[in-house]
């Protein structure tokens, strides 16, 4: 069954980092919608990865591929920190007020990785306390995607023609930490949230294309 | 270290370190990277045995999910130290990466030749040298690539760093996955599938553009 769902990801987030590259090469890209397109690709070679290992028959160790998330997540705090505009003139209440309601979506994603370091020894093959390393980068990304959200104050105003795609970032990491809730009670359950997860990371890459159509 | 090994690092280095002298401009630049590939190779190699021993994991599982980071990381550490205190232009750092790559790749064929000679047939030696000589030049240039990505960007250097080692590694990982698995003919083609792209990469913002002004800042 793990071997159908990793397929189906795999398929999921190869056609949308192959559709994320293609407009990509077609002329130069904001770096937000790079890195992006980056993190749909690493999370495709993640899934590529597990496929792979239960090819080989190799399931039973803990992969290197599963490394894969953590990458995702850098690509994806790269691309919200990085649009984050920092000029002086922005207006210091609004900007405050949008830190404070962003705030809400690290509080949740912390609370979901204490439940998940408490109630798991292991997951699978994966020690809880890789588990959490692996989930770690959720709370700042979660954060950045809510905030850039909220107040879309990057410097060249991409977010504001692609918060859609930013709707998805925030999904997509949220998912990933309900996905490793979920695999501890139930494994069909729990799989069909990581495929979820991997048909956001899609919408991802195609609601960030779409968002540049717009903006040029 | 394996006698056998630093006798090939050598009898190769030497001669090209003349190779070296010779070239000018950024020849001299990629062949000294090559070089530098080779050496990294034949530290790998220590770190690899090394880590090995200590970790007591067998030998499979390390090939596939341990030494691809060691590798990846080794790597990308002369290409991280040229890009960010030598401050290049974008086309010597991708011209750079291949060439790391490349060299890393021609003294682990070379050091598995020595090492298993008479044991490998000719059709297993060119598998090897087309799968693994690619597979290595195009992690390396994923590298560069994404060092050309964030470097504009100097806040994201731990972020982004972090990030395109472990998507060259899991590349690296899956290719020798199936390798050395019943799939080899797939793992000789990943490298293959996965070049397309990035040499759309190449060619575009690539080592052979004219603008070679354009400075990565």
């Amino acid at each position: 069954m793990r071997i159908a769902f990793s397929l189906v990801s795999f398929i999921f987030t190869l056609c949308g980092v192959l559709y994320g590259a293609f407009h990509l090469f077609r002329k130069d890209k904001p770096f937000y919608f790079q890195m992006l397109v980056a993190a749909v690709g690493c999370l495709s070679f993640q899934q590529l990865s597990l496929l792979v290992n239960y090819l080989v028959d190799e399931y039973h160790y803990v992969s290197l591929g599963e490394l894969g998330v953590f990458g995702s997540l850098m690509f994806l705090l790269s691309a919200e920190y990085s649009s984050l505009n920092r000029s002086e003139n922005e207006e210091k209440g609004k900007k405050m007020r949008a830190d404070l309601q962003a705030m809400i979506a690290p509080i949740v994603t912390i609370g979901m990785l204490i439940y998940i370091f408490f109630r798991a020894h292991t997951l699978g093959n994966i020690p809880a306390l890789l588990i959490l390393l692996i989930l770690l980068p959720t709370v700042p990304v979660s954060f950045f995607a809510l905030r850039n959200l909220i107040y879309p104050s990057d410097a060249d105003g991409f977010l504001k023609h692609s918060r859609m795609s930013n709707f998805f970032v925030l999904l997509f990491v949220i998912t990933l930490d309900v996905s490793t809730i979920v695999l501890l009670h139930s494994s069909l359950w729990g799989n069909m949230i990581s495929l979820l997860s991997a048909v956001l990371a899609t919408l991802v890459s195609f609601f960030a294309v779409r968002g540049d159509r717009q903006w040029t | 270290m394996d006698l056998i090994n630093l006798n090939l690092y050598i009898s190769i280095v030497i001669p090209m370190a003349l190779t070296v002298l010779i070239c000018k401009g950024r020849s001299r630049i990629a062949m000294l990277f090559v070089i530098i590939g080779m050496t990294v190779c034949l530290f790998t190699g220590e770190v690899n045995t090394l880590v090995l021993q200590i970790s007591g994991q067998p030998l499979r599982f390390y090939v596939v999910n341990i030494s691809p980071f060691v590798e990846e990381l080794c790597k990308s550490v002369p290409l991280f130290l040229y890009a960010y205190i030598l401050r290049p232009k974008k086309q010597d750092v991708l011209q750079c990466a291949v060439s790391l790559g490349v060299g890393f790749a021609i003294f682990e064929n070379a050091m598995i030749l020595a090492q298993s000679y008479g044991a490998m047939d000719f059709a297993t030696v060119l598998a090897r040298s087309f799968g693994s000589g690619l597979m290595h030049a195009i992690a390396t240039l994923w590298v560069g690539c994404g060092i050309i990505l964030i470097y504009s960007n100097r806040k994201l250097f731990y972020t982004g760093s972090l990030a395109i080692l472990i998507t060259a590694s899991i590349f690296h990982s899956v290719f020798n996955a199936l390798i050395g698995s019943s799939y080899e003919i797939a793992g000789m083609l990943l490298p293959v599938v996965a070049l397309v792209p990035l040499l759309e990469i190449v060619i575009k913002r690539g080592i052979n553009r004219r603008d070679r002004n354009k400075v990565v800042t």
